[in-house]
Protein backbone atom coordinates (compact mmCIF):
# COMPACT_ATOMS: atom_id res chain seq x y z
CA UNK A 1 0.00 0.00 0.00
CA UNK A 2 2.63 2.51 0.98
CA UNK A 3 4.56 1.60 -2.18
CA UNK A 4 1.54 2.49 -4.23
CA UNK A 5 1.15 5.79 -2.44
CA UNK A 6 4.83 6.53 -2.99
CA UNK A 7 4.43 5.82 -6.70
CA UNK A 8 1.39 8.06 -6.82
CA UNK A 9 3.28 10.90 -5.14
CA UNK A 10 6.16 10.49 -7.60
CA UNK A 11 3.74 10.52 -10.52
CA UNK A 12 2.37 13.81 -9.30
CA UNK A 13 5.92 15.14 -9.04
CA UNK A 14 6.70 13.90 -12.55
CA UNK A 15 3.69 15.62 -14.07
CA UNK A 16 4.48 18.77 -12.15
CA UNK A 17 8.12 18.93 -13.30
CA UNK A 18 7.23 17.79 -16.81
CA UNK A 19 4.63 20.49 -17.23
CA UNK A 20 7.25 23.15 -16.44
CA UNK A 21 9.70 21.66 -18.94
CA UNK A 22 6.90 21.50 -21.49
CA UNK A 23 6.05 25.14 -20.89
CA UNK A 24 9.62 26.23 -21.68
CA UNK A 25 10.12 23.77 -24.55
CA UNK A 26 6.92 24.88 -26.26
CA UNK A 27 8.22 28.45 -26.44
CA UNK A 28 11.51 27.26 -27.95
CA UNK A 29 9.58 25.29 -30.55
CA UNK A 30 7.33 28.19 -31.50
CA UNK A 31 10.29 30.48 -32.19
CA UNK A 32 12.22 27.73 -33.93
CA UNK A 33 9.17 27.04 -36.08
CA UNK A 34 8.95 30.50 -37.63
CA UNK A 35 12.60 31.60 -37.51
CA UNK A 36 14.51 28.29 -37.62
CA UNK A 37 16.52 29.80 -34.79
CA UNK A 38 17.45 28.21 -31.47
CA UNK A 39 16.64 31.07 -29.17
CA UNK A 40 19.13 30.85 -26.29
CA UNK A 41 17.73 34.08 -24.87
CA UNK A 42 14.53 32.19 -24.08
CA UNK A 43 15.89 31.30 -20.64
CA UNK A 44 16.61 34.94 -19.89
CA UNK A 45 13.10 35.92 -20.88
CA UNK A 46 12.06 33.54 -18.08
CA UNK A 47 14.28 35.56 -15.75
CA UNK A 48 12.70 38.84 -16.93
CA UNK A 49 9.25 37.43 -16.13
CA UNK A 50 10.26 36.22 -12.69
CA UNK A 51 12.05 39.46 -11.73
CA UNK A 52 9.14 41.59 -12.94
CA UNK A 53 6.80 39.61 -10.72
CA UNK A 54 9.13 39.76 -7.71
CA UNK A 55 9.64 43.52 -8.10
CA UNK A 56 5.90 44.13 -8.33
CA UNK A 57 5.19 41.96 -5.28
CA UNK A 58 7.92 44.01 -3.58
CA UNK A 59 5.98 47.23 -4.17
CA UNK A 60 2.83 45.68 -2.74
CA UNK A 61 1.05 44.13 -5.71
CA UNK A 62 -0.80 40.88 -4.87
CA UNK A 63 0.69 37.68 -6.32
CA UNK A 64 -1.83 36.90 -9.06
CA UNK A 65 -1.84 40.35 -10.74
CA UNK A 66 1.96 40.45 -10.37
CA UNK A 67 2.14 37.08 -12.10
CA UNK A 68 0.16 38.34 -15.08
CA UNK A 69 2.27 41.51 -15.24
CA UNK A 70 5.35 39.28 -15.21
CA UNK A 71 3.99 37.38 -18.21
CA UNK A 72 3.35 40.69 -19.99
CA UNK A 73 6.85 41.90 -19.09
CA UNK A 74 8.36 38.75 -20.58
CA UNK A 75 6.24 39.10 -23.73
CA UNK A 76 7.42 42.69 -24.08
CA UNK A 77 11.03 41.59 -23.64
CA UNK A 78 10.56 38.99 -26.38
CA UNK A 79 9.02 41.61 -28.65
CA UNK A 80 12.00 43.94 -28.14
CA UNK A 81 14.56 41.15 -28.59
CA UNK A 82 12.99 40.24 -31.93
CA UNK A 83 12.77 43.83 -33.10
CA UNK A 84 16.21 45.00 -31.96
CA UNK A 85 18.43 41.92 -32.19
CA UNK A 86 16.92 39.25 -34.44
CA UNK A 87 15.18 41.16 -37.20
CA UNK A 88 18.35 42.86 -38.54
CA UNK A 89 20.05 39.45 -38.93
CA UNK A 90 16.99 37.53 -40.08
CA UNK A 91 18.45 36.70 -43.48
CA UNK A 92 22.01 36.28 -42.24
CA UNK A 93 23.72 32.87 -42.13
CA UNK A 94 22.68 30.50 -39.33
CA UNK A 95 25.94 30.97 -37.43
CA UNK A 96 25.39 34.73 -37.26
CA UNK A 97 21.88 34.29 -35.95
CA UNK A 98 22.98 31.72 -33.40
CA UNK A 99 25.73 34.00 -32.13
CA UNK A 100 23.26 36.89 -31.98
CA UNK A 101 21.01 34.85 -29.74
CA UNK A 102 23.97 33.99 -27.48
CA UNK A 103 24.90 37.67 -27.36
CA UNK A 104 21.37 38.58 -26.28
CA UNK A 105 21.67 35.95 -23.54
CA UNK A 106 24.85 37.47 -22.16
CA UNK A 107 23.54 41.01 -22.39
CA UNK A 108 20.36 40.14 -20.49
CA UNK A 109 22.14 38.08 -17.84
CA UNK A 110 24.76 40.73 -17.22
CA UNK A 111 22.10 43.41 -17.13
CA UNK A 112 20.33 41.29 -14.52
CA UNK A 113 23.54 40.94 -12.49
CA UNK A 114 24.19 44.68 -12.75
CA UNK A 115 20.74 45.59 -11.49
CA UNK A 116 20.02 42.80 -8.99
CA UNK A 117 23.54 41.40 -8.27
CA UNK A 118 24.22 37.75 -8.90
CA UNK A 119 23.28 36.54 -5.43
CA UNK A 120 19.98 34.70 -5.13
CA UNK A 121 16.98 36.44 -3.59
CA UNK A 122 13.94 34.99 -1.93
CA UNK A 123 10.84 34.66 -3.98
CA UNK A 124 8.19 36.38 -1.84
CA UNK A 125 5.48 33.77 -2.19
CA UNK A 126 2.32 34.58 -0.20
CA UNK A 127 1.83 32.26 2.78
CA UNK A 128 -1.47 31.03 1.42
CA UNK A 129 0.34 29.45 -1.53
CA UNK A 130 2.80 27.67 0.73
CA UNK A 131 0.03 25.90 2.60
CA UNK A 132 0.14 22.21 1.94
CA UNK A 133 -2.46 19.52 1.56
CA UNK A 134 -1.81 16.14 3.03
CA UNK A 135 -3.46 12.87 2.17
CA UNK A 136 -3.06 9.33 3.47
CA UNK A 137 -1.54 10.53 6.70
CA UNK A 138 1.02 12.77 5.02
CA UNK A 139 2.21 10.20 2.48
CA UNK A 140 0.96 12.39 -0.33
CA UNK A 141 1.66 16.07 0.02
CA UNK A 142 1.29 18.99 -2.25
CA UNK A 143 1.23 22.70 -1.72
CA UNK A 144 -1.03 25.33 -3.17
CA UNK A 145 1.77 26.57 -5.42
CA UNK A 146 2.06 23.01 -6.82
CA UNK A 147 -1.64 23.07 -7.57
CA UNK A 148 -1.50 26.55 -9.05
CA UNK A 149 1.45 25.55 -11.23
CA UNK A 150 -0.41 22.54 -12.59
CA UNK A 151 -3.59 24.54 -13.15
CA UNK A 152 -1.83 27.40 -14.94
CA UNK A 153 0.41 25.21 -17.09
CA UNK A 154 -2.46 23.02 -18.23
CA UNK A 155 -4.75 25.98 -18.84
CA UNK A 156 -2.10 27.78 -20.87
CA UNK A 157 -1.11 24.68 -22.85
CA UNK A 158 -4.76 24.01 -23.70
CA UNK A 159 -5.08 27.68 -24.67
CA UNK A 160 -2.05 27.33 -26.90
CA UNK A 161 -3.52 24.24 -28.54
CA UNK A 162 -6.68 26.19 -29.26
CA UNK A 163 -4.71 29.13 -30.61
CA UNK A 164 -2.59 26.99 -32.92
CA UNK A 165 -5.33 24.76 -34.27
CA UNK A 166 -8.48 26.87 -34.12
CA UNK A 167 -7.51 30.43 -34.99
CA UNK A 168 -6.58 31.91 -38.34
CA UNK A 169 -3.45 33.35 -36.74
CA UNK A 170 -2.37 29.91 -35.55
CA UNK A 171 -3.09 28.54 -39.00
CA UNK A 172 -0.79 31.16 -40.50
CA UNK A 173 1.90 30.30 -37.97
CA UNK A 174 1.71 26.61 -38.83
CA UNK A 175 1.97 27.43 -42.53
CA UNK A 176 4.91 29.79 -42.01
CA UNK A 177 6.67 27.24 -39.78
CA UNK A 178 6.49 24.69 -42.54
CA UNK A 179 7.57 26.75 -45.52
CA UNK A 180 8.31 30.43 -45.05
CA UNK A 181 8.63 31.34 -48.71
CA UNK A 182 5.49 29.44 -49.70
CA UNK A 183 3.76 31.34 -46.90
CA UNK A 184 4.90 34.64 -48.37
CA UNK A 185 3.78 33.40 -51.75
CA UNK A 186 0.18 33.09 -50.58
CA UNK A 187 0.40 36.54 -49.07
CA UNK A 188 0.92 35.82 -45.37
CA UNK A 189 2.36 38.76 -43.44
CA UNK A 190 5.47 37.02 -42.21
CA UNK A 191 6.71 39.93 -40.08
CA UNK A 192 3.48 39.95 -38.17
CA UNK A 193 3.51 36.19 -37.67
CA UNK A 194 7.05 36.32 -36.30
CA UNK A 195 6.11 39.10 -33.88
CA UNK A 196 3.10 37.11 -32.69
CA UNK A 197 5.28 34.01 -32.30
CA UNK A 198 7.73 35.93 -30.11
CA UNK A 199 4.97 37.42 -27.96
CA UNK A 200 3.37 34.02 -27.39
CA UNK A 201 6.66 32.15 -26.84
CA UNK A 202 7.99 34.82 -24.48
CA UNK A 203 4.73 34.97 -22.54
CA UNK A 204 5.10 31.22 -22.01
CA UNK A 205 8.72 31.70 -20.94
CA UNK A 206 7.60 34.37 -18.47
CA UNK A 207 4.95 32.12 -16.94
CA UNK A 208 7.43 29.26 -16.73
CA UNK A 209 10.06 31.51 -15.13
CA UNK A 210 7.66 32.79 -12.47
CA UNK A 211 6.38 29.32 -11.60
CA UNK A 212 9.87 27.84 -11.63
CA UNK A 213 11.14 30.53 -9.25
CA UNK A 214 8.04 30.29 -7.07
CA UNK A 215 8.51 26.54 -6.68
CA UNK A 216 12.23 26.90 -6.00
CA UNK A 217 11.66 29.85 -3.67
CA UNK A 218 14.61 31.82 -5.05
CA UNK A 219 15.44 33.95 -8.09
CA UNK A 220 18.74 34.99 -9.57
CA UNK A 221 19.84 36.42 -12.94
CA UNK A 222 21.16 33.12 -14.33
CA UNK A 223 18.08 31.19 -13.26
CA UNK A 224 17.03 30.60 -16.88
CA UNK A 225 20.04 28.56 -17.86
CA UNK A 226 19.18 25.15 -16.40
CA UNK A 227 15.52 25.15 -17.46
CA UNK A 228 16.54 26.27 -20.95
CA UNK A 229 19.01 23.42 -21.26
CA UNK A 230 16.45 20.91 -20.00
CA UNK A 231 13.77 22.31 -22.29
CA UNK A 232 16.19 21.98 -25.18
CA UNK A 233 16.68 18.31 -24.32
CA UNK A 234 12.90 17.89 -23.99
CA UNK A 235 12.29 19.49 -27.36
CA UNK A 236 14.81 17.23 -29.07
CA UNK A 237 13.50 14.09 -27.39
CA UNK A 238 9.96 14.96 -28.45
CA UNK A 239 10.79 16.21 -31.93
CA UNK A 240 12.46 19.57 -32.43
CA UNK A 241 10.38 22.24 -34.06
CA UNK A 242 7.09 20.54 -33.33
CA UNK A 243 4.88 21.93 -30.58
CA UNK A 244 3.35 18.54 -29.86
CA UNK A 245 6.89 17.16 -29.68
CA UNK A 246 7.90 19.82 -27.15
CA UNK A 247 4.93 18.91 -24.96
CA UNK A 248 5.61 15.22 -25.17
CA UNK A 249 9.34 15.69 -24.60
CA UNK A 250 8.70 17.89 -21.56
CA UNK A 251 6.58 15.28 -19.83
CA UNK A 252 8.87 12.41 -20.81
CA UNK A 253 11.88 14.27 -19.42
CA UNK A 254 10.03 15.20 -16.22
CA UNK A 255 9.01 11.57 -15.71
CA UNK A 256 12.52 10.33 -16.43
CA UNK A 257 14.19 12.67 -13.96
CA UNK A 258 11.73 11.85 -11.19
CA UNK A 259 12.13 8.15 -11.95
CA UNK A 260 15.92 8.40 -11.64
CA UNK A 261 15.71 10.24 -8.35
CA UNK A 262 12.85 8.31 -6.80
CA UNK A 263 13.29 4.73 -7.92
CA UNK A 264 16.93 4.13 -8.75
CA UNK A 265 19.57 3.42 -6.08
CA UNK A 266 20.90 6.46 -4.27
CA UNK A 267 24.33 5.91 -5.79
CA UNK A 268 22.92 6.69 -9.24
CA UNK A 269 20.89 9.75 -8.27
CA UNK A 270 23.79 12.25 -8.54
CA UNK A 271 24.21 11.20 -12.16
CA UNK A 272 20.72 12.35 -13.08
CA UNK A 273 21.85 15.10 -15.45
CA UNK A 274 24.53 12.87 -16.96
CA UNK A 275 21.88 10.28 -17.77
CA UNK A 276 19.58 12.93 -19.24
CA UNK A 277 22.28 14.38 -21.47
CA UNK A 278 23.45 10.93 -22.53
CA UNK A 279 19.91 10.32 -23.64
CA UNK A 280 20.06 13.58 -25.59
CA UNK A 281 23.23 12.43 -27.36
CA UNK A 282 21.62 9.07 -28.10
CA UNK A 283 18.62 10.79 -29.65
CA UNK A 284 20.80 13.14 -31.70
CA UNK A 285 22.77 10.16 -33.00
CA UNK A 286 20.05 7.62 -33.61
CA UNK A 287 16.79 9.45 -33.88
CA UNK A 288 17.47 13.15 -34.50
CA UNK A 289 13.84 13.73 -35.40
CA UNK A 290 12.78 12.81 -31.85
CA UNK A 291 9.95 10.53 -30.76
CA UNK A 292 7.47 12.19 -33.12
CA UNK A 293 10.01 12.39 -35.93
CA UNK A 294 8.76 15.47 -37.73
CA UNK A 295 9.88 15.74 -41.36
CA UNK A 296 12.54 18.21 -40.60
CA UNK A 297 16.26 18.13 -40.18
CA UNK A 298 17.68 19.51 -36.98
CA UNK A 299 19.47 22.75 -37.50
CA UNK A 300 20.85 24.81 -34.67
CA UNK B 1 -15.52 30.93 -75.62
CA UNK B 2 -11.88 31.65 -76.30
CA UNK B 3 -12.84 33.93 -79.15
CA UNK B 4 -15.14 35.78 -76.83
CA UNK B 5 -12.42 36.42 -74.30
CA UNK B 6 -9.86 37.47 -76.83
CA UNK B 7 -12.27 39.83 -78.47
CA UNK B 8 -13.44 41.69 -75.39
CA UNK B 9 -10.07 42.99 -74.28
CA UNK B 10 -6.86 44.28 -75.68
CA UNK B 11 -5.77 45.47 -72.29
CA UNK B 12 -2.16 44.67 -71.53
CA UNK B 13 -1.76 42.90 -68.19
CA UNK B 14 1.93 42.10 -68.10
CA UNK B 15 4.79 43.57 -70.03
CA UNK B 16 8.49 42.92 -69.76
CA UNK B 17 11.19 44.70 -71.70
CA UNK B 18 14.93 44.19 -71.75
CA UNK B 19 14.66 41.88 -68.74
CA UNK B 20 18.09 40.48 -67.97
CA UNK B 21 19.31 38.26 -65.15
CA UNK B 22 22.91 37.20 -64.66
CA UNK B 23 23.96 34.55 -62.13
CA UNK B 24 27.71 34.66 -61.43
CA UNK B 25 28.56 35.73 -64.94
CA UNK B 26 26.13 33.27 -66.48
CA UNK B 27 23.31 34.92 -68.38
CA UNK B 28 20.12 33.14 -67.29
CA UNK B 29 17.83 35.49 -69.20
CA UNK B 30 18.84 38.11 -71.73
CA UNK B 31 16.77 40.99 -72.99
CA UNK B 32 13.47 39.22 -72.38
CA UNK B 33 10.44 40.95 -73.80
CA UNK B 34 6.83 39.83 -73.77
CA UNK B 35 3.47 41.56 -73.90
CA UNK B 36 0.65 39.63 -72.30
CA UNK B 37 -2.95 40.64 -72.87
CA UNK B 38 -5.65 40.13 -70.30
CA UNK B 39 -7.43 36.73 -70.52
CA UNK B 40 -4.71 35.25 -72.69
CA UNK B 41 -3.18 31.81 -72.16
CA UNK B 42 0.52 32.05 -72.91
CA UNK B 43 2.92 29.14 -73.04
CA UNK B 44 6.65 29.40 -72.42
CA UNK B 45 8.74 26.49 -73.66
CA UNK B 46 12.41 25.79 -73.95
CA UNK B 47 14.97 23.20 -72.94
CA UNK B 48 16.36 23.00 -69.40
CA UNK B 49 18.34 26.09 -68.49
CA UNK B 50 16.68 28.16 -71.18
CA UNK B 51 15.50 30.75 -68.66
CA UNK B 52 11.88 29.68 -68.12
CA UNK B 53 12.09 29.44 -64.36
CA UNK B 54 14.20 32.59 -64.16
CA UNK B 55 11.41 34.38 -65.99
CA UNK B 56 8.88 33.22 -63.35
CA UNK B 57 11.22 34.03 -60.47
CA UNK B 58 11.77 37.57 -61.72
CA UNK B 59 8.07 38.23 -62.19
CA UNK B 60 7.12 36.88 -58.78
CA UNK B 61 9.87 38.70 -56.91
CA UNK B 62 11.89 35.61 -55.97
CA UNK B 63 14.90 37.21 -57.60
CA UNK B 64 15.66 40.70 -58.80
CA UNK B 65 16.56 41.52 -62.42
CA UNK B 66 19.96 43.03 -63.25
CA UNK B 67 18.24 45.27 -65.75
CA UNK B 68 14.96 45.68 -67.54
CA UNK B 69 11.37 46.51 -66.76
CA UNK B 70 8.41 44.50 -65.56
CA UNK B 71 5.07 46.22 -65.63
CA UNK B 72 1.96 44.54 -64.24
CA UNK B 73 -1.47 46.09 -64.51
CA UNK B 74 0.13 49.45 -65.29
CA UNK B 75 2.55 49.35 -62.36
CA UNK B 76 6.27 48.69 -62.32
CA UNK B 77 6.93 45.60 -60.17
CA UNK B 78 10.59 44.79 -60.87
CA UNK B 79 12.34 44.22 -57.55
CA UNK B 80 9.23 44.37 -55.34
CA UNK B 81 8.99 41.86 -52.45
CA UNK B 82 7.13 38.72 -53.41
CA UNK B 83 4.45 39.26 -50.77
CA UNK B 84 3.68 42.63 -52.37
CA UNK B 85 3.49 41.04 -55.82
CA UNK B 86 0.98 38.46 -54.60
CA UNK B 87 -1.08 41.29 -53.21
CA UNK B 88 -1.06 43.01 -56.60
CA UNK B 89 -2.49 39.85 -58.14
CA UNK B 90 0.17 37.43 -59.38
CA UNK B 91 0.00 33.87 -58.07
CA UNK B 92 2.22 30.95 -58.97
CA UNK B 93 2.76 27.25 -58.47
CA UNK B 94 6.12 25.50 -58.27
CA UNK B 95 7.70 22.68 -60.22
CA UNK B 96 7.81 20.42 -57.21
CA UNK B 97 4.96 20.60 -54.76
CA UNK B 98 5.30 23.33 -52.17
CA UNK B 99 2.12 22.60 -50.24
CA UNK B 100 1.85 22.99 -46.48
CA UNK B 101 1.95 19.23 -46.07
CA UNK B 102 1.05 19.12 -42.37
CA UNK B 103 -2.04 21.26 -42.93
CA UNK B 104 -5.34 19.85 -44.13
CA UNK B 105 -6.51 20.37 -47.69
CA UNK B 106 -9.06 22.98 -46.66
CA UNK B 107 -6.53 24.74 -44.42
CA UNK B 108 -4.08 25.05 -47.31
CA UNK B 109 -6.66 26.96 -49.27
CA UNK B 110 -7.96 28.92 -46.27
CA UNK B 111 -4.47 30.26 -45.49
CA UNK B 112 -4.27 31.73 -48.97
CA UNK B 113 -7.84 33.03 -49.00
CA UNK B 114 -7.02 35.20 -45.97
CA UNK B 115 -5.02 37.48 -48.25
CA UNK B 116 -8.19 39.15 -49.55
CA UNK B 117 -10.22 38.57 -46.39
CA UNK B 118 -7.80 39.43 -43.61
CA UNK B 119 -8.60 39.04 -39.93
CA UNK B 120 -6.68 41.31 -37.57
CA UNK B 121 -4.45 39.40 -35.09
CA UNK B 122 -6.39 40.39 -31.98
CA UNK B 123 -9.69 39.74 -33.71
CA UNK B 124 -8.52 36.21 -34.50
CA UNK B 125 -8.40 35.59 -30.74
CA UNK B 126 -11.16 37.85 -29.42
CA UNK B 127 -13.56 37.04 -32.27
CA UNK B 128 -15.30 40.37 -32.57
CA UNK B 129 -18.06 41.37 -34.92
CA UNK B 130 -16.25 41.11 -38.24
CA UNK B 131 -14.41 37.91 -37.40
CA UNK B 132 -17.11 35.44 -38.39
CA UNK B 133 -18.13 37.25 -41.57
CA UNK B 134 -14.51 37.49 -42.75
CA UNK B 135 -13.80 33.89 -41.88
CA UNK B 136 -16.93 32.79 -43.72
CA UNK B 137 -15.91 34.76 -46.83
CA UNK B 138 -12.53 33.07 -46.84
CA UNK B 139 -14.02 29.63 -46.16
CA UNK B 140 -16.61 30.07 -48.93
CA UNK B 141 -13.89 30.88 -51.44
CA UNK B 142 -11.90 27.88 -50.27
CA UNK B 143 -14.91 25.57 -50.52
CA UNK B 144 -15.79 26.79 -53.99
CA UNK B 145 -12.24 26.25 -55.20
CA UNK B 146 -12.05 22.76 -53.72
CA UNK B 147 -15.31 21.94 -55.45
CA UNK B 148 -14.01 23.38 -58.71
CA UNK B 149 -10.92 21.18 -58.40
CA UNK B 150 -12.90 18.12 -57.36
CA UNK B 151 -11.19 18.02 -53.97
CA UNK B 152 -14.23 18.53 -51.74
CA UNK B 153 -14.24 14.92 -50.55
CA UNK B 154 -10.60 15.29 -49.47
CA UNK B 155 -11.09 18.57 -47.59
CA UNK B 156 -10.19 17.21 -44.16
CA UNK B 157 -7.26 15.03 -45.19
CA UNK B 158 -3.69 16.18 -44.67
CA UNK B 159 -2.18 17.60 -47.84
CA UNK B 160 0.72 15.16 -47.47
CA UNK B 161 -1.69 12.19 -47.68
CA UNK B 162 -3.17 13.17 -51.06
CA UNK B 163 -2.24 11.29 -54.22
CA UNK B 164 0.25 13.21 -56.35
CA UNK B 165 -2.25 14.39 -58.95
CA UNK B 166 -4.53 15.79 -56.24
CA UNK B 167 -1.58 17.59 -54.65
CA UNK B 168 -0.87 19.34 -57.92
CA UNK B 169 -4.52 20.41 -58.18
CA UNK B 170 -4.51 21.57 -54.57
CA UNK B 171 -1.49 23.74 -55.30
CA UNK B 172 -3.41 25.39 -58.13
CA UNK B 173 -6.42 25.81 -55.83
CA UNK B 174 -4.22 27.45 -53.21
CA UNK B 175 -2.80 29.87 -55.79
CA UNK B 176 -6.32 30.71 -56.98
CA UNK B 177 -7.41 31.38 -53.40
CA UNK B 178 -5.28 34.53 -53.42
CA UNK B 179 -7.73 35.74 -56.11
CA UNK B 180 -5.06 36.61 -58.67
CA UNK B 181 -5.36 38.37 -62.02
CA UNK B 182 -2.45 36.38 -63.38
CA UNK B 183 -1.66 32.75 -62.64
CA UNK B 184 1.77 31.32 -63.41
CA UNK B 185 1.93 27.51 -63.68
CA UNK B 186 5.41 26.05 -63.47
CA UNK B 187 5.43 22.67 -65.23
CA UNK B 188 1.92 21.71 -64.11
CA UNK B 189 1.98 18.48 -66.13
CA UNK B 190 5.21 17.14 -64.63
CA UNK B 191 4.56 13.68 -63.21
CA UNK B 192 0.97 13.47 -64.46
CA UNK B 193 -0.26 10.57 -66.61
CA UNK B 194 -1.88 11.24 -69.99
CA UNK B 195 -5.39 11.16 -68.56
CA UNK B 196 -4.48 13.69 -65.88
CA UNK B 197 -2.69 15.85 -68.44
CA UNK B 198 -5.84 15.81 -70.55
CA UNK B 199 -7.85 16.98 -67.53
CA UNK B 200 -5.28 19.69 -66.91
CA UNK B 201 -5.95 21.15 -70.36
CA UNK B 202 -9.63 21.67 -69.62
CA UNK B 203 -8.79 22.86 -66.12
CA UNK B 204 -6.49 25.59 -67.43
CA UNK B 205 -9.13 26.65 -69.95
CA UNK B 206 -11.84 26.84 -67.33
CA UNK B 207 -9.60 28.83 -64.97
CA UNK B 208 -9.42 31.45 -67.68
CA UNK B 209 -13.04 31.20 -68.78
CA UNK B 210 -14.72 30.93 -65.39
CA UNK B 211 -12.55 33.26 -63.34
CA UNK B 212 -11.28 35.52 -66.13
CA UNK B 213 -7.71 34.87 -65.02
CA UNK B 214 -4.78 35.29 -67.39
CA UNK B 215 -2.53 32.21 -67.42
CA UNK B 216 1.11 31.63 -68.24
CA UNK B 217 2.24 28.00 -68.47
CA UNK B 218 5.86 26.93 -68.40
CA UNK B 219 6.14 23.37 -69.68
CA UNK B 220 8.29 20.67 -71.23
CA UNK B 221 5.21 18.85 -72.47
CA UNK B 222 4.83 20.20 -76.03
CA UNK B 223 1.44 18.60 -76.55
CA UNK B 224 -0.04 20.34 -73.53
CA UNK B 225 1.39 23.71 -74.56
CA UNK B 226 0.29 23.35 -78.19
CA UNK B 227 -3.24 22.35 -77.14
CA UNK B 228 -3.98 24.85 -74.43
CA UNK B 229 -2.02 27.99 -75.29
CA UNK B 230 -3.06 30.69 -77.71
CA UNK B 231 0.42 32.08 -77.99
CA UNK B 232 3.74 30.50 -77.24
CA UNK B 233 7.13 32.00 -76.51
CA UNK B 234 10.16 29.84 -77.13
CA UNK B 235 13.32 30.39 -75.08
CA UNK B 236 16.75 28.87 -75.58
CA UNK B 237 19.91 29.64 -73.61
CA UNK B 238 18.22 32.63 -71.98
CA UNK B 239 17.12 34.27 -75.20
CA UNK B 240 13.78 34.62 -76.90
CA UNK B 241 13.75 32.61 -80.13
CA UNK B 242 10.24 33.42 -81.24
CA UNK B 243 6.70 34.25 -80.15
CA UNK B 244 3.57 33.28 -82.01
CA UNK B 245 0.56 31.03 -82.31
CA UNK B 246 1.14 27.28 -81.87
CA UNK B 247 1.06 26.92 -85.67
CA UNK B 248 3.63 29.67 -86.22
CA UNK B 249 5.90 28.30 -83.52
CA UNK B 250 5.62 24.78 -84.93
CA UNK B 251 6.78 26.00 -88.33
CA UNK B 252 9.59 28.22 -87.05
CA UNK B 253 12.93 26.88 -88.31
CA UNK B 254 14.89 27.56 -85.14
CA UNK B 255 12.26 25.83 -83.04
CA UNK B 256 12.36 22.79 -85.33
CA UNK B 257 16.09 22.87 -84.89
CA UNK B 258 15.92 23.10 -81.10
CA UNK B 259 13.26 20.40 -80.89
CA UNK B 260 14.54 18.19 -83.68
CA UNK B 261 12.48 15.07 -84.03
CA UNK B 262 9.32 16.74 -82.87
CA UNK B 263 6.21 16.14 -85.04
Amino acid sequence: MSDLVYILQQMINAVSLGSLYALVAVGLSIVFGVLKLTNFAHGDVMMVGAFTTVLLIGVGMPFIPALFCGILGAALAGLLIERIAYRPVRNAPDVTRLLTSLAVTYILENFGILVFSSSPRNFPLPDALNESWQFMGGAITFTNINLLTLALTFASLIGLGWFITKTTLGLGMRAASEDMSAAQLVGLDVNRLIVVAFIVASGFAGLAGILWAAQAGVIQPQMGFTPLLKAFVAAIIGGFGSIAGALLGGFVLGALEIFIVAFLPDAITPYRDAIVFSLLIAFLLFRPGGILKPNREIKL
Amino acid sequence: MQQHHNADTDRILLETSGLTKVFRGLVALRDHTITLREHEILGVIGPNGSGKSTFFNLITGFSKPNSGQISFDGQSIAGLANSRIVELGIARTFQGSRLFSSLSVSENVLVAAQLRHPIAPLNAILRGSRYYSRLKEAQDIGNRLLEFMGLTAQADRLAADLPYGDQRRLEIARALATEPKLLLLDEPAAGLDSHETHELVSLIRSIRDKFGITVVVVEHDMDLIMTVCERIQVLAAGEVICVGTPEEVRRHPRVREAYLGYE
